[in-house]
């Protein structure tokens, strides 16, 4: 077998600075120093050229870097931004490779002995990689191997050459020191103080003297390394998408009418979906004009479905309001965000829930006006009044006094309980223009010191001489406000 | 209309009061308060300070001593303290409810609230109808009395549920026939701490302000508030409630005596003629051949203020401490202001002789002092854990408690924890902590804050920048003193609460030493001093191989040993007791100190502040004769004439200031007092006028005058007491003493005594190599656990000890010494059979102590990770000879010496560079003294240290350490920014600068630096196939 492995060894810096080339031209700052600093270890683990002409090193203190150069531009390492950037890398390359594995945070195994003879040979097959990999610009270092562990730690240790004959790739891992390959350092410092240092040494010792002293997981290393122990790789799969396309066997020009094409379009997807357990919260439909122009629309449900009738009647109404510029000749339909399906709790003894639940009247509503004009209201957990209630993506509770940890059941501290609120609150406070006797209060809030919205306010329920109950502030300032009235 | 705030949190409630005790009293003053209760929760660790602050200013306002509770979670109240039995009551709560958990805990029992007799209770009611009924009654059944010291408190913090919490409130107290007062539960003393006390909230609950949501506090109410609102706020008798409840408090912590422990007393004598027995007996053997009459009029001065400020029990208790010492054979010495006293040299507390230092009682006692004595004494540190138990047998746990210290926001906790409170990110934070250190400390920090991303005028950098400098000195948590005991007669609990220290078995008091010093409360220091062990260890050794018994007191006793100065004067002083550090070894040619006093001055004056000062130059070249001295008076000259008219001793200043301008004793010592603190807080041009005038009226002149007051200003800073310098001069002479006749034994007993110091074993050993001791490597056969003396070829050496290898622990070395009692070790196998780990194995074959009896350390180790032979079954095999292949290259050897020993006996790192020829031309280390002055010269060597000692020049001291020892250079800021990576990172350098010497003091002022680390991991790589 021959395995490759590329090892993109400064992903996140990469990633970062392709986003950032493009506002790099519009300002003209002197180039920066830029390093990542491991939090956890307060290393550094990944810099740019800038940084390393400071004479700053991998692995290098936070503390002494900063005593190298005083302007250096610091960002915490996040391995999760690298494996996503990793993902997307390898679903360029599965066109190219059937099996790719990837090795968190910012490696990819490809085993390569099956596809030379599609490429017809090493070096063609490796030119097809560059050629993919090159207008991105990330770094990355390769190497073969006859087995997976043997090709990385090849190319984390930057070989950076081609070989298929495995007598030379031995050559190149015997060469190599002990601290290159991915021992655990218990066993790595071990080997060190019986003066193992090299690969080569390693690979010398007897086996059987090895397992009476190390345990099994540096066994297991060497056995994979030199392909005794099958690797046991989990092989790259890309996400599942729902990607059809109809030509209409006439044009259509009554918006109306494209629900029966969509019909058929509807029907293969909830078998798609169905067979695979799956639902989906959003479809696009592309209705293509004759000269390949086209619109697209989007239909949201929140909540995930997959039975066409639901996804039908929501495609309706959006075609009521759609426009038809030209003539359809084609209508395509993607689904792309897909969930597995949860089964719904269904209680025998469970009162009866009504016909339409709210999750589908909300997603008729939103299909209907539009997604964004569809809010809910939530409770937040702060005192200001204004900021205490606010609104929220469809029936989203976040952050509510609710579902706050532990709070829940503390209907009787005073931070449970409700609070004396109006029923209906002024959106901007208005300065008081009529007269009002006091009934209750003063309830005073003074807080938000942290930022501009800070407060200092005294609270009063007041009736007015119309005999409307109002809820009204007055400042420090004296200036008295309405905020609100009580139902 | 007045008012008295009953219930106040300061920040010693950690984490949840936002002010200080001191600014509470200061500001319930202000608004006119009658008086005002600090009621921390479970804890009176905040009153001595409100304490203090009311009595420093005089303020008209009476200060209650109480706590606040929960019990059960549910029901919470506050205890007041209205007399000396109410108090004693509340600190045995206080102490019972810590004691049950552990450290910063504590749990009320129902019990602990049943014997509650004299304490006051206010209830703070909880608002639902069910519970209140059910505590109300609760309470009122504690016990009999309680119905008249309970009452129900009512706070008024405007939220919007107060209106029906109160009428509720009133219900409850009338059904339960409970009188109502008001109070504040005040957790800040002015509103604008709130922004504060959400951040302590914050950092309480591990969030930040903004995500704190409704538990934070809405408002800033629970702040001490002015009468006329209060008024308004609470019904009229509430708040005369709160002035009667005052009135019945009139305990006043003034009343607080110590009373010492009596046993100590025989039956028959009065504290005062024990005393004197003792001083007698002391006398006779302290000076066999009598004393001067000056010194005997000393004595009688001093016990006659003893007896006057009753101190007698205080002195006659570290008697008997240092007595068991002496019982026990463990060295001790007292140190501090104690020195200044003859009658604490009679009773053996202190060593140094009265005769030989100029002693100022005054700076020990006095009576305008009006505090107590404030004796050190340092113990072996090894052994002073025997001191600890001694002193809990004797007076058991009840009695005898160790002062806590206040652990206080520095900048970098401060910073960290505001930070994280404001919602900065964690990696930004460090990295603006780090960058701190780093800048010149001219430039103020907050014009740094750029660095966290923040415009420095905007809202948020402002306040994180009040913020932070709030929060600095705010208590964190208390901890446990160094060695600061307080002993009592009755039961401690009753005079100030005990908690649990962090430490299993300790107890610690909730007040710190300037707690017990307000107090008057007396408190003896319990110290560790590694070289007091060292010295004493010698000793044994001495008596061991020398069959001498040698004492401090006989070593002293013959007087200045020209030989042991001349050692001294050549720096020569590696391991020598406060002359050992580079600073000295760089003064020490220059002053050459020939006499016992020289030695105290030279301990007094290298150190940075002095040498700041400008005080070492004139002192030098007064004593080279390059500068004239001359007195205004002979008053003056009795003063300074010992220290060549330059003031270098704290007694001195306080000596002139009597002498000079007229000052009393007791004025004199405060004047020593504003010296210390006088950057805090001007004080010290109080005494300005007094000194001047003084001066002037007894015929100095104006220019003498002033310059003495500048010279006094300055002096606050490093100004060191003479007696303090005298004892440790003491144990500095005989530590150079053993250096100078009994090398070998005092490199033995020092590398046993370990840590402490300076140095490292490694470069101990170096040192002693150097002075032509042989050492013996490690051997399974002839080492011991500690470092020892042995004969080999006619000659004692020293051997190295078990002790040193990492991860070898005692109990093991013990099996190895059992066993070769019987028979010498010949196999490895042998080892096995004693079961020992096999890390234990593996550590003892790295370290080469198997050498004689099992191959090289690489195969040796490579025998004892065989798992196999743990079995059973197995462990009769004899060990077949080994087949491992692989063997250490002489590089190798060295680097496993370090890792196992931390040193090695055979070459030096940079003596195999050399041989490698990768060095190039330099001057070792010895061939220095070969060097012409303002020469040009090369050094290399291992960077084992590096000082920046923090003065405004920015000069680094780093040593180089090759196999002929230490060379220091002189790294000025403009090389060391020049050439920043090789300053910062090398571990191996090459230096080429100038070689400066004056006298014997050599620096290379460095101008170019190589980085040779990487010559060294060569070193490793060569015996590699390089691919």
């Amino acid at each position: 077998m021959l395995w490759l492995y590329l090892d993109f060894h400064s992903l996140q810096l990469d990633a970062l600075d392709s986003s950032r080339e493009t506002l790099r031209t519009e300002l003209t700052p002197a180039p920066e120093v830029v390093i990542i600093v491991d939090a956890k270890k307060n290393e550094v683990v990944q810099l740019n050229a800038m940084a390393k002409s400071q004479g700053i090193t991998q692995g290098m203190g936070l503390a002494t870097a900063l005593s190298l150069h005083q302007h250096i531009q610091v960002m915490e390492y996040k391995p999760d931004i690298e494996f996503r950037t990793l993902q997307q890398l390898a679903q360029l390359l599965y066109e190219f490779t059937a099996d790719i594995a990837l090795a968190f945070p910012h490696g990819m195994y490809l085993r390569i002995d099956n596809m030379l003879c599609l490429y017809k040979g090493l070096l063609s097959y490796w030119q097809q990689i560059e050629y993919v990999l090159k207008p991105i610009g990330y770094q990355y270092d390769y190497a073969t191997g006859t087995t997976p562990a043997m090709a990385k730690v090849l190319a984390q240790a930057k070989l950076n050459t081609l070989l298929d004959d495995p007598k030379k790739l031995k050559q190149a891992l015997y060469g190599l020191a002990i601290e290159q390959l991915e021992l655990e350092p218990k066993a790595l410092n071990a080997l060190h103080r019986v003066g193992v240092k090299q690969t080569k040494q390693l690979l010398a010792l007897s086996l059987k003297e090895m397992a009476k002293r190390f345990d099994i997981h540096l066994l297991n290393y060497i056995g994979k390394l030199m392909g005794e122990f099958k690797h046991g790789l989990i092989f790259y799969r890309p996400p599942a998408e729902f990607n059809v396309d109809i030509e209409l066997l006439f044009e259509i020009e009554n918006s109306q009418i494209l629900q029966h094409p969509i019909k058929r379009l509807l029907i293969q997807l909830e078998q798609f979906l169905s067979i695979r357990g799956l639902v989906t919260q959003q479809l696009t439909l592309h209705l293509r004009y004759r000269y390949l122009e086209f619109i697209e629309l989007s239909i949201n449900r929140a909540q995930g479905e997959y039975k066409m009738e639901k996804w039908l009647s929501l495609v309706r109404l959006k075609l009521e309001s759609v426009k038809l510029a030209e003539p359809v000749v084609a209508i395509r339909l993607l689904a792309r965000q897909l969930r597995p399906l949860t089964a719904d709790s269904g209680d025998l003894f469970s009162q009866k829930s009504p016909q339409v639940s709210v999750d589908e009247l909300v997603a008729v509503i939103q299909a209907k006006l539009g997604d964004n004009k569809v809010k809910g209201v939530c409770l937040i957990d702060q005192h200001h009044p204004q900021l205490a209630t606010q609104y929220s993506e469809g029936l989203a509770i976040e952050n509510t006094i609710e579902n706050t940890k532990g709070r829940a059941a503390d209907q009787k501290t005073f931070e449970g309980r409700y609070k004396l609120r109006p029923s209906l609150m002024t959106a901007v406070a208005v300065p008081l223009k009529e007269h009002v006797s006091i009934l209750h209060g003063p309830e005073r809030i003074q807080t938000n010191w942290w930022h501009e919205h800070s407060i200092q306010r005294d609270y009063y329920i007041a009736r007015s001489d119309k005999g409307r109950l109002c809820w009204v502030y007055r400042t420090p300032q004296k200036n008295w406000y309405l905020q609100g009235y009580f139902a | 209309m007045s008012y008295a705030e009953l219930s106040c949190f300061s920040n010693f409630t950690f984490l949840q009061g936002a002010s200080h005790p001191e600014e509470l009293v200061v500001q319930a003053t202000l608004l006119g308060y009658n008086a005002i209760a600090i009621t921390d929760e479970c804890s009176v660790a905040g009153v001595v300070r409100a304490y203090s602050q009311i009595r420093q200013d005089n303020l008209p306002i009476k200060l209650i001593v109480g706590a606040y509770f929960q019990f059960q979670q549910d029901l919470k109240i506050t205890l007041l303290c209205p007399n000396r039995q109410g108090y004693a009551e509340l600190c045995r709560v206080i102490t019972n409810s810590r004691r049950r958990c552990e450290k910063g805990q504590y749990e009320l029992t129902e019990w602990d609230l049943k014997s509650l007799k004299h304490c006051l209770v206010l209830w703070h009611a909880d608002g639902d109808a069910e519970l209140d009924l059910h505590w109300g009654r609760f309470l009122l059944g504690l016990n009999k009395s309680i119905q008249h010291r309970l009452w129900l408190a009512i706070t008024r913090t405007l939220n919007d549920e107060e209106q029906h919490y109160t009428q509720h409130c009133e219900q409850v107290a009338v059904s339960l026939h409970i009188p109502m007062v008001a109070c504040g539960q005040v957790l800040m003393h002015n509103p604008e701490r709130l922004p504060l006390q959400h951040v302590l909230h914050a950092t309480r609950l591990g969030t930040t302000v903004d995500k704190l949501g409704r538990q934070g506090i809405s408002n800033a109410e629970r702040c001490l508030r002015p009468l006329k609102k209060l008024v308004k706020l609470y019904k009229h008798e509430y708040l005369f409630e709160t002035l009667l409840i005052a009135n019945r408090c009139q305990f006043d912590m003034g009343e607080l005596k110590y009373e010492y422990p009596s046993e100590l007393i025989p039956k028959d004598q009065t504290p005062t003629t024990y005393l004197r027995i003792l001083v007698e007996e002391g006398k006779k053997r302290r000076f066999p051949h009598g004393l001067k009459p000056e010194l005997e009029t000393l004595i009688e001065k001093e016990l006659g203020l003893i007896k006057e400020m009753e101190y007698e029990h205080f002195f006659i208790t570290i008697y008997d401490i240092v007595q068991f010492a002496k019982s026990q054979n463990i060295l001790y010495q007292g140190r501090g202001s104690a020195a200044n006293s003859v009658v604490c040299y009679c009773l053996e507390i202190t060593a140094v002789d009265p005769s030989q230092i100029s002693v100022l009682f005054e700076r020990f006692i006095s009576k305008e002092r009006n505090e107590p004595p404030d004796i050190d004494v340092d113990f072996e540190h090894q052994r002073r854990e025997e001191i600890f138990q001694y002193i809990y047998q004797k007076y058991g746990r009840n009695h005898a408690a160790i002062a806590a210290t206040v652990v206080t926001y520095r900048m970098k906790s401060a910073i960290r924890e505001v930070g994280k409170a404001l919602g900065f990110n964690d990696v930004q934070l460090e990295f603006f902590i780090k960058n701190i250190n780093r800048r010149d400390r001219a430039t103020h920090w907050i014009d740094q804050v750029v660095e966290l991303g923040l415009n420095p005028k905007s809202l948020k950098a402002r306040q994180f920048v009040e913020l932070v400098e709030q929060i600095k000195g705010f208590p964190r948590h208390l901890s446990q003193h160094v060695g600061g005991f307080v002993i009592s007669a009755g039961p401690l609990y009753e005079l100030v609460p005990v908690e649990n220290a962090a430490m299993e078995g300790r107890t610690v008091i909730q007040w710190d030493k300037d707690d017990l010093e307000t107090l008057q409360l007396l408190k003896v220091d319990v110290l560790a001093l590694g070289m007091l062990t060292a010295i004493r260890k010698s000793f044994d050794l001495i008596k061991t191989y020398y069959q001498k018994t040698i004492s401090i007191a006989d070593i002293t006793a013959t007087g200045d040993d020209p030989n042991v100065y001349k050692m001294i004067s050549n720096a020569d002083t590696i391991g020598v007791f406060q002359i050992e550090s580079r600073a000295q070894m760089s003064m020490l040619p220059r002053l050459k100190p020939h006499c016992y006093y020289d030695l105290v001055i030279q301990i007094a004056i290298v150190r940075p502040g002095p040498i700041q000062g400008g005080m070492v130059h004139p002192y030098l070249k007064r004593r080279m004769g390059l500068e004239e001295v001359s007195y205004p008076s002979t008053a003056v000259k009795d003063v300074l004439s010992r220290t060549m008219g330059v003031p270098i001793f704290q007694e001195q200043v306080i000596k002139l200031a009597m002498v000079a301008a007229g000052f009393s004793g007791g004025e004199a010592d405060q004047l020593r007092r504003a010296m210390a603190k006088w950057k805090k807080n001007g004080e010290l041009t109080k005494f300005q006028t007094k000194l001047t005038e003084g001066m002037l009226a007894r015929g100095y002149t104006l220019e003498f005058a002033e310059r003495i007051f500048k010279q006094i200003c300055g002096f606050g800073e490093y100004g060191f007491p003479e007696s303090h310098s005298a004892s440790f001069a003491v144990l500095a002479y005989v530590s150079a003493w053993l250096k100078y006749y009994y090398p070998e034994v005092f490199y033995c007993a020092l590398l046993n005594s370990l840590p402490m110091g300076f140095y490292s074993p490694s470069q101990l050993v170096q040192d002693a190599q150097r002075h032509r001791i042989y050492v013996l490597p490690l051997c399974i056969n002839h080492s011991n656990w500690d470092h020892e003396l042995q004969m080999e070829a006619g000659q004692l050496a020293l051997r190295i000890g078990f002790r040193l290898v990492k991860g070898l622990r005692k109990i093991t070395v013990d099996k190895i010494v059992q066993y070769r009692i019987g028979c010498r070790f010949s196999h490895v196998s042998q080892l096995k059979q004693l079961s020992i780990a096999r890390n234990e194995l593996e550590a003892l074959a790295s370290s080469n102590a198997l050498k004689s009896i099992s191959g090289d350390r690489f195969s040796s180790r490579w025998q004892m990770m065989d798992m196999e032979h743990d079995l059973p079954l197995f462990s009769q095999v004899s060990d077949t000879p080994s087949t491992y292949q692989i063997a250490p290259s002489e590089y190798e050897e060295l680097i496993e010496d370090y890792s196992a020993l931390g040193l090695s006996l055979d070459r030096h790192p940079i003596q195999l560079l050399r041989q490698s020829g990768r060095l190039g031309r330099f001057t070792s280390a010895t061939d220095l003294v070969n060097v012409k002055h303002k020469t040009p010269v090369t050094v290399v060597g291992l960077v084992t240290g590096k000082q920046s000692p923090g003065t405004a020049s920015g000069v680094t001291f780093i040593t180089l350490e090759d196999d002929t020892g230490n060379t220091n250079v002189v790294v000025w800021v403009a090389t060391a920014r020049a050439q920043k990576q090789s300053y910062l990172t090398a571990k191996v350098l090459k230096v080429k600068g100038i070689l400066e010497k004056e006298q014997q003091v050599t620096h290379v002022i460095a101008g170019k630096l190589i980085d040779l680390t990487p010559e060294l991991e060569n070193l490793e790589l060569k015996s590699r196939e390089f691919r």
